[in-house]
């Protein structure tokens, strides 16, 4: 009985390999003759998607210090899609790491107030990195939100498209909301915003376009 | 020993598969990432000798009974790193078993130069800033960051007893310049 079994088995393993190796030849095959049909009228390239981030002025480059409540920091940066596919759901997340006071709204009887982010495009003109100014026509992709909600991303809400090889010119505002806070003979409360470190990673992230069928 | 030899029979299988599959099949992504670093000020001071050195605790000056005119040259120092557009100074006044009623009016000066520390006396024009029995008494003076505003606190009262004044400094947002725009 367990040689017959052993024997049923056998011929099972046996029965797989073959059918792979049959599924592997003929796959390789298929294709082996798609791409011989392809190499011999026309040449194919898989598209490309390379989302990239210049600074435009101070952009990321220098850190954002001595804020105070209602404060607000402008810095302004340029994502390009330097591939040849367009793009969609162009998103921002941002992992914040520091003072928990900074990235997450404190709790009654706690009153901290996190640091908060908005995004603004300029289409149509371009940012005065000075004044903070567009020259064209100024776009909200993302509200203003505390940094603990901006852990899962948010994808932009008027231009979350890029052609291929096309920019998008943004503003980064950054803003400790205001608040008071009141020391007593130079120490600090509890609970405070003051003198508190947070670091911040943006991470912008692009989707290829649904892919399309062409006829010609 | 026999399903394990089927299963990667089959996983070698699959994978083969995948591998010859065009990339078309998948969705691209791409992705950017930038680090910035935020950091906040804050804003503090305390109260002090003239020329004592920042301390987190209360400064204590005691006047002496039946002595008619009392100083005392205090500090306030910005500890923060904001300039401050005024100050804040909370006092008491108690006699040694704790009594508090009538406490000495205490006077307040500032001065365009520099007091000296031994005879009380300013080296420029004397300010007076204001007079109060207690509470909170706000100085409208300017302090830069790391620096201090040295203020001459008079007891004219005779007073019978020794009282101890207990002074404390607080600070808060409206003691220093509003919410600004930056952009760079």
């Amino acid at each position: 009985m367990k040689a017959k079994n052993a024997s049923h088995h056998l011929r099972m393993v046996a029965t797989s390999v073959f059918a792979g190796s049959l599924i592997l030849v003929a796959g390789t095959s298929v294709f082996a003759g798609l791409n011989a049909t392809v190499s011999a009228s026309q040449v194919d390239s898989a598209g490309t998607l390379i989302l990239s981030t210049a600074n435009n002025g101070a952009g990321f480059s220098q850190a954002i210090s001595n804020l105070a409540p209602g404060d607000v920091v402008n810095r302004y940066v340029t994502l390009t899609n330097g591939g040849t596919l367009g793009s969609q759901s162009l998103g921002l997340s941002i992992a914040s790491t520091g003072s928990s006071t900074l990235i997450t709204d404190g709790i009654a009887p706690a009153t901290n107030k996190a640091l908060t982010v908005t995004v603004l495009s300029c289409t149509g003109g371009t940012w005065n990195t000075a004044t903070g100014v567009c020259s064209g026509t100024t776009n909200t992709e993302i509200a203003e939100t505390s940094l603990s909600a901006f852990t899962a991303q948010k994808v932009f809400s008027v231009s979350p498209a890029l052609a291929a090889g096309a920019t998008s010119t943004l503003q980064i505002r950054t803003k400790l909301p205001d608040q008071n806070e009141t020391t007593v003979n130079g120490v600090l409360p509890a609970v405070t915003v003051q003198n508190e470190s947070v670091t911040l990673s943006y991470l912008f992230n692009q989707a290829q376009l649904a892919g399309a069928t062409t006829n010609s | 020993m026999v399903r394990s030899a089927m299963a990667a029979a089959l996983v070698t299988s699959l994978l083969g598969i995948a591998f010859l599959l065009p990339e078309s099949h998948g969705i691209l992504q791409s992705r950017d990432s930038q680090n910035i670093q935020v950091h906040n000020g804050y804003w503090a001071t305390t109260v002090g000798g003239a020329v004592a050195a920042p301390a987190s605790v209360p400064y204590l000056v005691t006047w002496s009974a039946n002595t008619k005119r009392q100083y005392a040259l205090i500090a306030l120092m910005n500890i923060g790193t904001f300039d401050l557009t005024k100050g804040v100074i909370a006092f008491t006044s108690a006699k040694s078993n704790g009594d508090t009623s009538n406490p000495p009016t205490l006077i307040f000066e500032s001065c365009s130069g520099s007091w000296n520390v031994t005879s009380n006396l300013c080296s420029g024009t004397i300010k007076i800033l204001g007079s109060a029995t207690g509470g909170q008494f706000h100085v409208n003076q300017s302090i830069a960051a790391n620096n201090r505003l040295v203020l001459r606190v008079t007891n004219l009262r005779d007073v019978n007893a020794n009282y101890v004044t207990t002074f404390n400094a607080q600070t808060s947002r409206s003691d220093f310049r509003a919410a600004q725009v930056f952009s760079s």
